[in-house]
């Protein structure tokens, strides 16, 4: 029950905040989106995480939740979403329900070597 | 720091195009087509477009129009607005732009309407913030070509390790999707367009295709009736046609040396500013023949540099407080107030608050002899 609300509360959270990207019109709800971003606080308890993502110095915040346990990639296997702390880079599948953002699929990615490119 | 020497084909390249007379400040890149050339036109009367609240302007913004930050002596170039940036460092090292409180760009004017429903007259700094940073208007002019240069040529100057021992250690700031950053003063964005895209909201309230919404007032949503205007307030073409107006200026025409200036560069190669402030860059493969494969008299590695506790502000991204980009110093002529608040009067005096990785040189800049001294800020003052 309290799990249940839970979810239903930051579902109602992340419609009142600015969506991002596109807002979720009638049509595009329940659909499928992917995004890369940064995480910025994850609550394993109440099953909710915010990324940090934008377009330039325009940055949002984007409210995720989930329900059953995502399927979580990770170096290690067997990886959980307690696993995900702030700071991580992530690429998030989601559903744009219409009580909020549903993770599908969460896969931790490594941050790019300084060096990377070379 | 292992830098490139200028190769030579390309230099080749530049000398067989320099035949034409350069484009002076304000004018498009040589070598556009009409239909490039008419875009950059029509972009910059978009660019100096003043926005009012009927318009799309507010319910917070910093100036109406781009161009009365960026104006001086052309549109694209300096302003002497000087606008405030706020985020919170944690101890664990994660750097929170305070996205959701209204960060990290806080807006210091509010439309009449505004105005009236919540009585204030900037956006309010959450208590949450650890700092607060100023920054200066800089001129962009020529940043179509920063923008063309290949992550692989900026990371090639990159020494996080500082492996060659000369006390430089440039590394590259990343945006929240992973992705290299290179514009504004902390290297966070990585691409001009949507630098441009996203200043449309945050410098003028204005909001456009990719940024749909107006975000929230330091976290509160807007008051009903306040910005009664559909988004996006300004429609895709439109802003097309800002992009092409930025990314076609032309860079500030070489500078002619004279007497003295002309012992500068070797001066400051010699006392080690090239290793920061590289001083050129080549562009890559671009859909733009004008920007394609092009030498840019830079004078920076986009990559960011410890500059020491006393400049230091505000996180952002991966960059620490005391963590700055390069600064460019092409269109250094342009500038009555350096470093990126504008607290340094002179060239001189943003050279002598140098901290950091940049110590050293500073310390031979000191040392150097008056006439030497001279003959290198004369040349400074030119780019
Ligand atoms: C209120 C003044 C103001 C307005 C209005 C403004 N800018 Fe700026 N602009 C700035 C400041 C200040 C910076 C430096 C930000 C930083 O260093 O973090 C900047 C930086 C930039 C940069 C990156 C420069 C660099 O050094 O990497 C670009 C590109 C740019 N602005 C384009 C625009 C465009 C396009 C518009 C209109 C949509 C615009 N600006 C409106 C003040 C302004
Ligand atoms: C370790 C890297 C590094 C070295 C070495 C270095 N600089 Fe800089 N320089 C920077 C950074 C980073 C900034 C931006 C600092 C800021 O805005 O607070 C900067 C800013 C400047 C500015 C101000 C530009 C503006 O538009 O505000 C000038 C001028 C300048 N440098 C000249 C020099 C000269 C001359 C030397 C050699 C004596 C030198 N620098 C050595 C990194 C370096």
């Amino acid at each position: 029950m309290t799990l249940f609300y839970a979810v239903l509360l930051v579902g109602a959270a992340a419609s009142v905040a600015p969506p991002s990207p596109p807002a979720p019109t009638p049509a595009a709800l329940a659909a499928s989106a992917t995004l890369t971003a940064t995480v910025r606080s994850v609550d394993a308890q109440a099953r909710t995480m915010e990324v940090v993502t934008g377009v330039g110095y325009a940055l949002r915040v984007v409210k995720l939740s989930w329900t059953a346990a995502p399927t979580v990639k990770a170096a290690a296997a067997g990886a959980e979403m307690t696993q995900i702390k702030r700071g991580d880079l992530v690429r998030v599948e989601y559903v744009r329900a219409p009580g909020g953002n549903v993770v599908k699929t969460i896969e931790v990615l490594p941050r790019p070597a300084p060096q990377g490119a070379q | 720091m292992n830098r490139l020497l200028p190769s030579l084909p390309i230099g080749a390249l530049l000398l067989g195009a320099a035949c034409a007379k350069p484009p002076e400040p304000g004018e498009p890149l040589a070598g556009l087509d009409k239909a490039q050339r008419d875009q950059f036109d029509r972009g910059k009367v978009i660019f100096n477009r003043v926005f009012e609240p009927e318009t799309g302007l507010g319910p917070l913004f910093n100036a109406k129009s781009c161009g009365e930050c960026h104006e001086s002596p052309v549109a694209g170039g300096v302003g002497e607005e000087v606008e405030v940036h706020a985020t919170a460092l944690f101890p664990d090292g994660f750097c929170d732009p305070l996205a959701d409180l209204g960060g990290f760009v806080y807006q210091q004017e509010v439309t009449p309407a505004l105005k009236s429903a919540l009585g204030i007259d900037k956006e309010p700094i959450p208590a949450k913030a650890t700092a607060q940073g100023r920054r200066s208007s800089p001129d962009i002019l020529g940043f179509g070509l920063l923008d063309a240069v290949p992550d692989s040529e900026i990371l090639s100057y990159a020494d996080p390790d500082d492996r060659n021992h000369d006390g430089i250690s440039g590394r590259p700031n990343r945006f929240f999707d992973g992705r290299l950053g290179r514009f504004g003063r902390k290297a966070l964005v990585p691409t001009l367009k949507e630098f441009n895209e996203g200043a449309f909201p945050v410098e003028i309230g204005v909001t456009v295709p990719t940024v749909p919404d107006e975000g929230t007032i330091g976290g509160q949503p807007i008051p009903a009736g306040v910005d009664p205007l559909p988004e996006p307030e300004l429609d895709a073409d439109s802003v097309a046609l800002v992009n092409a107006f930025v990314r076609f200026q032309a860079p500030p025409s070489p500078p002619k040396l004279k007497g003295a200036a002309r012992r500068g560069p070797e001066l400051f190669e010699k006392i080690g500013c090239a290793a920061c402030h590289v001083p050129r860059l080549k562009t890559g493969d671009s859909d733009v023949k004008a920007l394609a494969h092009r030498e840019v008299a830079a004078y920076t590695d986009l990559l960011l540099h410890d500059m020491g506790p006393a400049l230091a502000d505000i996180c952002l991204g991966l960059a620490s407080p005391s963590e700055f980009r390069t600064e460019p110093l092409m269109g250094l002529r342009f500038s009555e107030k350096f470093l990126h608040d504008g607290r340094a009067a002179s060239i001189e005096e943003a050279i002598r608050l140098h901290a950091g990785e940049a110590a050293a040189s500073q310390g031979r800049f000191a040392a150097l002899p008056q006439a030497d001294r001279e003959a290198l800020l004369a040349f400074l003052k030119v780019l």
